[in-house]
């Protein structure tokens, strides 16, 4: 395999030689000395000349050379170089040289610097271990694969791609970190600009003395893309590959099956004294809310109105009118049912379809170099009446127009857009999941709703207001949803670097470089009449960006006494201009006619809002790099910014780093087999950061915080900032030290990377709060002190290796230890986001303790033991026995939002050419917040609130029938009490006030991603004769398996970034075919 | 070397160009291009007086408290706030950094030298004008406040910018009182009838003679609450107040006008409206408000509700008032309210209309407080022509506002209305009157009401009592925001006025009334 690919990667200036008249010929095979395989690619010189060739497939070669030349040099990457005598039949066998692995890294700002000389911590992942599932979002393939790099995923219905930190987060806006910057070829551009495609390999800049090049946008590290280029063999390639991939609905959720919708109280039993002597087959349940009342047909009524799993038991015998048995355009019309289970959450989706396709030309020969490259990717989603698509066109080129110039030309297209992709959150639209596991009946049948357009373009749903009004009480029919509700959101990227650099004199470059990435997005949602929970209805938003940066720059490179001392020298002046413009509008009080979405089409006024934001930075900075001897290095970097969004007086700031390693592999005496590579390093860097624009300078408020707008008929009204600003406001800034070292042993069969760091980000510019009545309710002040420190560890190597077989292993795992250190004198807690149905959870930064503390408000009473404190209750809803007691207003420490540890495992299997891989990531601590588990307990529909209690009954049958959950707890004395408590008082009283109940470990352990890969042999390929030069065809599956999740009913690995679940979009799996050609 | 040399010459000659254009000059770049920097006083008492709308109701999507807990207004398919466990506190973080914040920015604008002249000060009024109207504004968000909550920060509040305090000490409620009430007299004292303001002021449109009766008005709201604490200081202030003159004509009513704003329709058009009943927190009338005006057989009833509403239509005669039916306040489950709302009336249309006027304060309750100290000897008036003023001008503004009543004579004249020659009696009549008169007005002043008579009485239901709740709540807690950020000084408020607890059932200071 890795033959294959160096041979693929081949980029040896081939000399074509002179053919002088006297030659002789010399013919010979190329081998591996490991395992006699032939060696592809295989550079073959003669001596003193410039005549050469490479070998071929079969690692053979032929050559006319001429008769003054003696000696052949063959050589290949990773191979030591020979040099053997001249004969007309040759046979080579090649040593694998780990002496030569001098690998040459990409750093910032598109400097390459040796592998050996950094002196922080990078980590490099090939394209092909990315590509390997044919994710088509960079953040998804990246899972699990960075040591220290937490991957906040998102489900696959959504269409996001997921959201990487590295290294924790110092952020007190996002607590769960800030990303890092995307750099694609030497431009600052976005993960979802990137086609993975096109992806040669990345290259994780973590620490700030990697990043402190890019200055503040680099604060939180760098993901450093290279994409493909062309091989520079005068050849034009083509390479084409298609992927077919099938997503399915994944469900998480385990629901209770044995009782049937309603709201455990029935309109006979409500009032009466002996509620709990009836069963819940009684007549009163079965009744629903028309007591009393039965169908002429003897069938049942169901509480329409209630959307909570809290009815009677389910019994086929019983027949049961749904919503439809009411609806006289129903074709169920006076239909009923057998009363049981019959909610199958699957029913909600379909199975979704992806094709990607991508198509990419390249040609390079000695002066220049393009690539060419085109992808595209539809997909259908899970929810019928979604889709979505991703178009990227990416242009590559180089030349050299003299030889004392090099032109390089990038631009990249990415045309993303989203069509209703799944909603995330309590409530939201387009989460289909929320009204039947948050909410619902179990046991409806949703196919029984899939026809819900009735004549009059109403729509049916199960949840109706009652027999004689069908309209939906809470929750509209989610097919009816699904295709009633349109968002649309459009994504254009113009990513562009073109870059001009002289060759002088001295080993001197100068260099000029223009980076643009320009952007613009729309967003528009349509909404259809036909339900009474929302009126017809247009929005569109769009906005654009431009961040453009001109640099200038000159490099210097040079080698002194003996060759022994080395010199990379940078250095550079830039400007970032950023503008963005955005203009959002919408109808308002319905459209003047269903389905003519523009704003002219507004029945009310049209709302519209505009915003622009500018700022400019301006930046010198420099580097340079020493090294001795190959074996100690010192680098050291520095950097100016004047920032326009600080105020005038301040604007101006320096910070840098200083980095070193030595190669402790050179102080061996001895060559040793076991040691081939043994790096320590050490740095120490700062970096930047500043505050978002217009935050220095008062400017009064005309709209609330979701932008609705402030006038009172024509009259403005306005309101100051809440927000005390501060004129002496300073840049904040981040120090970082790091330690680390890296080895690989057994001839490269064995390697690792370990890393200790610690992050301090001092001065943070935040809104502390302080009382409003002082009026303000915040102060923007310079404080506090993060600490993030941790440590990373990567493993990996090939335990097994022979001509057939390999078995490669890679894992990574990393501990981040944040703590909020100091905040300021007088403040010890800082609030950073609340949220609460009836009271609050809210997430802190409080002294001492980790970034995002998860606080609650309300309770049960519970001793110190954790018991609950009861209270004698003669309510008949708890049964007549004891009923818990609350704790409301006081707030409690439940959890934090850090995870302790992070990491990822992935393994391949080759038999031959056949090739197994696979991918796993996992979380280990850290808490959240858990709505779904809340409202699926509370409202009956999670399996958990209807299990056996120890008296082997289930819970939801009356008291008297043994039913009842038991509930151990003490009285106000401390005594011990065990009761039962009615089930549906129980869940529901847990749901509202006992918040501490709701917070889960996030511990997750996933599969990712699975493949099967078969490369066609080159030699069969060959035999075809089409000009094909190779082929492989692979099985993928991508979130094939969650193999453990702390937290039920939901996949932590896609809560994304919040702390706080309030309702998981649904997840998804899929599978797929990749077939891959190269010409 | 000298390559070396070189490249340090480059690059500092290169550093020299650079830095002479001075890298860190960006002109007024970082001034906001999409928010005012300066504010015109009109502006500012816009938005101030269009929260004069939420002791009504605060949110459309939020429990409507002061409506559910003074026997106004119901749930009609849930028992989400029936228990009333959620809301237990009262933030006031926007009356101080927004609201009154505003109202003091605008006195300071009309009182400082530089600004007073500006056009940005003197296109709303004179100076003398905006300000007294400005103070008056100002302590009817004060008084409700701390009638909500019984000691707030107050005279260390907003300092924190002049005289670095960022954690204002808690002032009691009878300081608070006085206080305001001599900023209101100091208020009246400017007002120049000759003056006016321009339409910005939404509530009375400028008409300055307006604002002062709703500030003696308002004087005497608060000297009335002092009846049973504090009667000497009360009845002095209230006298002076009275000679001042409070509202008398119903257009004198501090009323307000909901705009055009589809996000600020009037409160019901959003969860009142059959047309639009699609927020899922539909309120209805409750079974307190509906059975005493059936018991009153009080035509208001068809002015405030309706048979054809959201609930849909209800048989019954509609000038009927046995055809009305209430929802209880309290009940066990979503279920039972369910039940208990079938067949229930809704608030009338005319309260659900985008662009309703809901009384405030309005000449009905003005005219009934007066009615009361008449009653309690501390002015010298009629009680009696007091009392029947107030019920007609409720009348009146019903008719005016929401649909024509008739039968004020018949009404004021039937047995239970009547007023009663005994004190007590009389008394009960007049602030059961104020009950009547008090749908959909300011609800802190009819919980005030409550609080220091128990009129109307509020009943426990089986959702409350599972909470252990005996009693409706007697003030609201301080917010989560007092508690964490000002937590010195509240536990020293807490400590001293509220017997050690920052508990629903603490009383403010001059709640001294038994309601069990």
């Amino acid at each position: 395999m890795m033959k294959k690919l160096t041979y693929l990667l081949l980029c040896l200036i081939m000399g074509i030689g002179i053919v002088s008249a006297q030659t002789t010929s010399v013919r010979g095979v190329v081998l591996s000395a490991e395992d006699n395989e032939p060696i592809i690619g295989a550079s073959v010189l003669a001596k003193g000349t410039t005549v050469g060739t490479i070998t071929n497939l079969d690692g053979e070669f032929s050559l006319d050379i001429p008769s003054s030349a003696k000696v052949l040099v063959i050589s290949y990457i990773g191979m030591a170089t020979q040099e053997v005598a001249v004969a007309p039949n040759l046979r080579v066998l090649l040593e694998s040289d780990t002496q030569t692995l001098d690998e040459v890294v990409v750093t910032a700002q598109g400097l390459s610097r040796k592998e050996k000389s950094l002196g922080y911590s990078t980590q490099k992942v090939t394209g092909e271990k990315l590509t390997v599932a044919r994710q088509t979002d960079l953040g998804n393939a990246m899972a699990g694969k960075i040591a220290g790099a937490r991957f906040f995923g998102k489900s696959g219905s959504t269409f996001d791609s997921g959201k990487i930190v590295l290294r924790g987060s110092t952020s007190f806006t996002s607590p769960e970190g800030s990303e890092p910057i995307y750099v694609v070829d030497g431009s600052i551009s976005n993960k979802d600009a990137v086609n993975m495609d096109d992806v040669e390999s990345i290259n994780v800049l973590k620490g700030a003395a990697a990043t402190a090049l890019y200055g503040s946008q680099g604060g939180n590290g760098a993901i450093i893309i290279t994409t493909k280029g062309a091989k520079e063999d005068g050849k034009g390639h083509i390479e084409v590959s298609h992927t077919l991939s099938f997503d399915q609905y994944y469900n998480h959720f385990d629901m209770q099956k044995s009782y049937g919708g309603g709201s455990y109280g029935m309109i006979g039993a409500r009032y009466a004294a002996d509620y709990e002597g009836k069963d819940t087959m009684s007549p009163e349940f079965l009744y629903g809310e028309y007591g009393g009342m039965q169908n002429a047909d003897g069938s049942y009524f169901l509480d329409f109105d209630s959307d909570e799993s809290w009815g009677a038991r389910y019994n086929k015998n019983v027949m049961m009118a749904n919503a439809n048995y009411f609806d006289p355009t129903s074709s169920q019309y006076e239909k009923a049912k057998p009363f049981v289970h019959g909610l199958d959450l699957a029913d909600l989706f379909q199975t979704g379809i992806a094709n990607t396709t991508n198509i990419a030309f390249s040609k390079a020969g000695k002066d220049y170099s393009t690539r060419v490259s085109f992808t595209n990717s539809e997909r259908e989603g899970i929810q019928q009446n979604s889709d979505a698509v991703r178009r990227f066109l990416g242009i590559k080129t180089m030349f050299k127009p003299t030889d004392w110039l090099n032109i390089s030309m990038d631009y990249k297209y990415t045309y993303r857009r989203d069509h209703n992709g799944a909603a995330e959150g309590y409530g939201a639209t387009g989460n289909a999941l929320n009204s039947y596991l948050q909410w619902g009946h179990t046991e409806v049948d949703l196919k029984d709703f899939k026809d819900y357009k009735r004549p009059d373009g109403t729509w049916r749903t199960w949840n109706i207001i009652g027999t004689d009004n069908l309209n939906a009480n809470f929750h509209d029919n989610p097919y009816a949803t699904f295709d009633n509700i349109n968002n649309y959101k459009t994504s254009r990227w113009n990513v562009f670097t073109g870059d001009a650099e002289f060759l002088l004199p001295y080993n001197i470059k100068a260099g000029v470089r223009v980076i643009g990435n320009m952007k613009s997005y729309n967003e528009e949602q349509k909404r259809n009449e036909g339900s009474i929970n929302f009126s017809s209805y247009y929005y569109e938003r769009q906005y654009h960006t431009s961040d453009l940066t001109i640099q200038g720059r000159a490099t210097w490179s040079d080698r002194f006494v003996d060759d022994r001392l080395s010199v990379d020298a940078a250095a550079f002046v830039e400007q970032r201009n950023y503008n963005y413009g955005t203009l959002s509008a919408n109808t308002t009080n319905g459209l003047i006619m269903d389905g003519y979405f523009n704003l002219a089409g507004s029945n009310g006024y049209v709302s519209a809002l505009n915003e622009e934001e500018h700022y400019k930075t301006r930046s010198l900075f420099a580097t340079a790099t020493f090294g001795f001897d190959d074996t100690y290095f010192l680098d050291g970097s520095i950097r100016n910014d004047w920032d326009s969004k600080l105020p005038a007086a301040n604007n101006s700031f320096l910070y840098g780093g200083l980095s070193a390693s030595v190669m402790l592999n050179q102080f061996l005496k001895y060559d040793t087999p076991w040691l081939n590579y043994w790096k320590l390093r050490a740095s120490l860097a700062q970096v930047g950061s500043t505050l978002e624009v217009y935050k220095t300078l008062l400017a009064y408020n005309y709209t609330d915080s979701d932008n609705t707008n402030y006038k009172y008929n024509s009259l403005t009204s306005l309101y100051p900032s809440a927000t005390q600003l501060n004129k002496n406001i300073k840049p904040t800034i981040s120090t970082s030290y790091e330690v680390g070292t890296e080895f690989r042993m057994f001839e490269n069969r064995f390697w690792g990377d370990f890393n200790f760091y610690r992050r301090d980000t001092k001065n943070q510019i935040l809104n502390m709060t302080v009382a409003p009545q002082s009026g303000y309710s915040s102060r923007q002040l310079n404080s506090g002190l993060v600490r993030n420190q941790g440590i990373e560890i990567s493993l990996g190597g090939t335990p097994v290796k022979t001509k057939d077989f390999q078995w490669n292993v890679d894992a990574n795992i990393a501990k981040n230890n944040n703590k909020l250190v100091r905040l300021n004198e007088n403040i010890k807690t800082y609030l950073l986001e609340g949220n609460s149905f009836y009271y609050y959870w809210y997430l802190k930064a409080n002294e001492g303790k980790p970034l995002g503390v998860i606080t609650t408000m309300a309770r049960w009473a519970r001793n110190e033991e954790g018991l609950p404190i009861l209270a004698k209750s003669t309510s008949t809803a708890w049964g007549g026995g004891w009923a818990p007691t609350y704790e409301f207003n006081e707030e409690k420490e439940v959890g934090n939002f850090q995870p302790d540890w992070t990491g990822g495992f992935s393994t391949s299997f080759r038999y031959k050419n056949l090739q197994v891989a696979a991918n796993f990531d996992f979380m280990i601590g850290g808490q959240m917040v858990s709505w779904t588990n809340m409202w699926s307990t509370g409202s009956g529909t999670n399996a958990s609130t209807a299990k056996l209690n120890d008296r082997g009954v289930n819970v939801r049958e009356p008291l008297n029938a043994n039913g009842g959950v038991r509930v151990d707890g003490v009285d106000a004395d401390g005594n011990a009490v065990t009761t039962y408590m009615n089930a549906y008082y129980y869940y529901h009283y847990k749901a509202y006030y006992d918040l501490d109940e709701w917070v889960y470990d996030r511990t997750y352990v996933k599969m990712r991603e699975l493949s099967v890969t078969y490369d066609f042999p080159k030699a069969l390929i060959a035999k075809t004769k089409t000009g094909l030069s190779n082929a492989s065809i692979s099985f993928v599956a991508t979130n094939p398996w969650l193999v453990y999740a702390a937290c039920p009913n939901v996949d932590p690995s896609e809560a994304g970034d919040n702390w706080l679940e309030g309702g998981q979009a649904a997840a998804t799996r899929s599978f797929g075919l990749t077939v891959k050609l190269g010409f | 070397m000298k390559y070396i040399k070189s490249l340090v010459i480059a690059s500092m000659a290169l550093a020299t160009t650079l830095t002479s254009c001075d890298m860190g000059d960006f002109g007024d770049l970082n001034v906001n291009p999409n928010k005012p920097s300066d504010a015109y006083t009109s502006m500012l008492f816009t938005y101030s007086a269009r929260n004069v709308r939420s002791f009504t109701m605060n949110s459309y999507d939020y429990d409507p408290w002061t409506q559910l807990r003074t026997g106004y207004l119901s749930e009609s398919k849930n028992n989400q706030y029936g228990p009333m466990g959620t809301t237990t506190n009262y933030g006031t973080a926007n009356y101080y950094r927004y609201i009154i914040k505003n109202l003091n920015t605008i006195i300071e604008m009309n009182e400082n030298e530089e600004t007073k002249e500006d056009v940005s000060v003197s296109s709303f009024g004179d100076n003398e004008n905006q300000i007294a109207v400005a103070k008056t504004l100002r302590a009817f968000f004060f008084m409700t406040l701390t009638d909500m909550l019984g000691p707030i920060p107050y005279s260390d509040a907003f300092k924190g910018e002049s005289d670095d305090i960022w954690e204002p000490k808690f002032d009691s409620q009878e300081s608070i009182y006085a206080s305001l009430d001599a900023d209101l007299q100091a208020a009246y004292a400017l007002f120049n009838e000759d003056g006016s303001l321009t339409d910005a002021d939404i509530l009375y449109n400028g008409d300055i003679s307006k604002w002062k009766k709703f500030n003696a008005s308002l004087r005497m709201m608060m000297a009335i609450k002092m009846a049973d604490v504090d009667p000497t200081n009360g009845k002095t202030r209230f006298a002076k107040a009275y000679a001042d003159g409070g509202m008398t004509k119903v257009e004198d009513g501090f009323h307000y006008t909901f705009d055009s704003n589809s996000s600020a329709y009037a409160w019901m058009y959003y969860v009142g409206n059959p047309n639009l009943a699609d927020r899922n927190l539909n309120f209805v009338p409750n079974k307190v408000i509906v059975e005493a005006l059936k018991d009153h057989k009080d035509p208001r009833m068809f002015s405030y509700f309706t048979l054809d509403g959201y609930k849909g239509k209800v048989e019954g005669d509609p000038t009927d008032v046995n055809a009305y039916k209430g929802v209880p306040f309290g009940l066990e489950s979503n279920a039972a309210v369910l039940a208990a709302a079938d067949g229930c009336c809704s608030v009338a249309d005319s309260y659900c209309e985008p662009q309703a006027t809901y009384g405030v304060i309005t000449t009905a309750r003005t005219l009934l407080v007066e009615a009361e100290a008449a009653e309690l000897g501390w002015i010298n008036a009629n009680a009696k022509e007091l009392y029947e003023a107030g019920i007609r001008a409720s009348f009146e503004f019903q008719s005016t506002y929401h649909g024509a009543i008739t039968g004020v004579d018949e009404y004021i004249a039937s047995e239970k209305v009547a007023l009663s020659s005994d004190k007590n009696t009389a008394i009960k009549q007049i602030v059961t009157q104020r009950f009547l008169a008090g749908f959909m007005t300011d609800g802190i002043e009819a919980w005030s009401d409550w609080r220091r008579y128990n009129i109307p009485t509020l009943p426990v239901y089986e959702g409350q009592a599972l909470e252990g709740i005996e009693v409706y709540p007697y003030r609201m807690q301080y917010s989560d925001t007092d508690k964490q950020y000002n937590v010195a000084n509240s536990d020293e408020a807490i400590k001293n006025y509220l017997n050690g607890e920052d508990g629903r059932w603490q009383r403010v200071w001059w709640d001294v009334a038994d309601n069990k």
